[in-house]
């Protein structure tokens, strides 16, 4: 398997009470994902600790097509949890995580996700999201609606169509992508790239090691105000 | 990523949707997703057991989302999240208190003439 270094951070932020998102890393299967939770009252916080508990508990096949199954039946097992859960203890309430996820191999790595939490690649200096977001404005995007900055600031732009305890079956996302050494790769959650812009986030994974540029994009976020909590995982692959 | 690359995400995404609106069931959409993804790594495509119930008992069940509903989102006023417009908003239980209270003095004060009427016809 590649050689990945990783650093792996989550903020509360400064306006909220508490903290929603929630990142796993598995180095030894080359799987990371962030989560964010959403419910409130405390469910939002057990929504993304229960997506990064199943994940962490994946066991990963030599196929590489299987891995990506794997990882798909235990989202889909949350699934079934959560709303159950939700069902349970919150009188069922509306409870619910976004994830996103990379999975990595020797030259190739696959994107599995649900929601709006992102996948990017710096590549050459150039910052790519490899995720869509399964949001409103994003299918306004798509149908020639709205353009790109006009669903930045759309107030419907932290409406979401997908998400784990989202509906009663789940249905993730899967983006293959080649990977060469010295990419960077970023999972985040909308904490940062809503505080953080495309470009300053290019500039902060393009410098300094692999921890320091995870440290500086929480921090921008922070500085920016950080409305909602903030959570990174920056990877890069080995060999460069 | 080359143009083949885009080619087989496109293909993925694509098959995801037909799953998702059950254009195709679970096994057939495995079985197909698993098929691009070895075309891209280059591993053999494995051979699973189809029947197994786990991969053919379940389907989305997901509304299809459609170019109207698309259409009407954008024409749709700005709305709270999901999980905010679950929680009651304070607004309403304000006015459900004053109602109430404004119920309680109509209902006090028709008690106190009534009071007043009988023992003003007893005096």
């Amino acid at each position: 398997m590649a050689d990945w270094q990783y650093c792996a951070l989550t903020d509360q932020g400064v306006k909220r009470k508490h903290n929603e998102d929630a990142v796993v890393a598995v180095p030894d299967i080359a799987l990371w994902a962030v989560a964010d939770g959403m419910g409130g009252h405390e469910a939002g916080d057990v929504a993304s600790k229960m997506v990064v508990d199943a994940l962490a508990s994946v066991q990963r096949p030599d196929n590489f097509s299987l891995f990506i199954d794997a990882v798909e039946d235990a989202l889909i097992a949350v699934n079934q949890t959560m709303r159950e859960h939700a069902g349970r203890e919150y009188s069922g309430r509306m409870m619910g995580s976004t994830v996103v996820s990379m999975l990595g191999a020797e030259g190739y790595g696959a994107c599995v996700w649900a929601g709006d939490s992102r996948l990017y690649r710096l590549r050459d200096g150039k910052l790519a999201a490899l995720s869509r977001d399964h949001s409103q404005v994003q299918r306004l995007v798509d149908a020639g609606v709205l353009s790109e900055a006009e669903a930045d600031a759309h107030p419907n732009a932290n409406v979401i169509t997908r998400a784990v305890g989202g509906a009663a079956a789940l249905v993730v996302d899967v983006l293959m992508f080649d990977v060469s050494p010295g990419d960077r790769y970023l999972l985040c959650s909308d904490g940062l790239y809503n505080e953080v812009s495309k470009e300053a986030i290019a500039a902060t994974l393009a410098q300094g090691s692999v921890p320091d540029s995870a440290r500086s994009l929480i921090d921008q976020a922070v500085h920016n105000g950080a409305r909602d909590n903030v959570s990174v995982i920056v990877i890069e692959a080995g060999g460069a | 990523m080359n143009a083949a690359g885009d080619k087989l995400n496109q293909d993925l995404l694509a098959l995801t949707e037909s799953f998702a609106n059950a254009v195709i069931g679970p096994a057939e959409f495995r079985r197909r997703r698993r098929e691009i993804i070895c075309q891209w790594t280059g591993q053999p495509v494995p051979q699973v057991d189809v029947s197994a119930p786990s991969e053919d008992d379940t389907h989305p069940g997901m509304k299809a989302i459609t170019d109207k509903d698309v259409r009407d989102a954008a024409r749709a006023p700005a709305a709270e999240p999901a999980a905010v417009a679950a929680e009651p908003s304070g607004k309403s239980i304000r006015w459900g208190l004053w109602v109430t209270v404004l119920l309680l003095l109509f209902a006090f004060s028709g008690a106190g003439a009534l009071v007043w009427f009988v023992l003003r016809r007893s005096a």
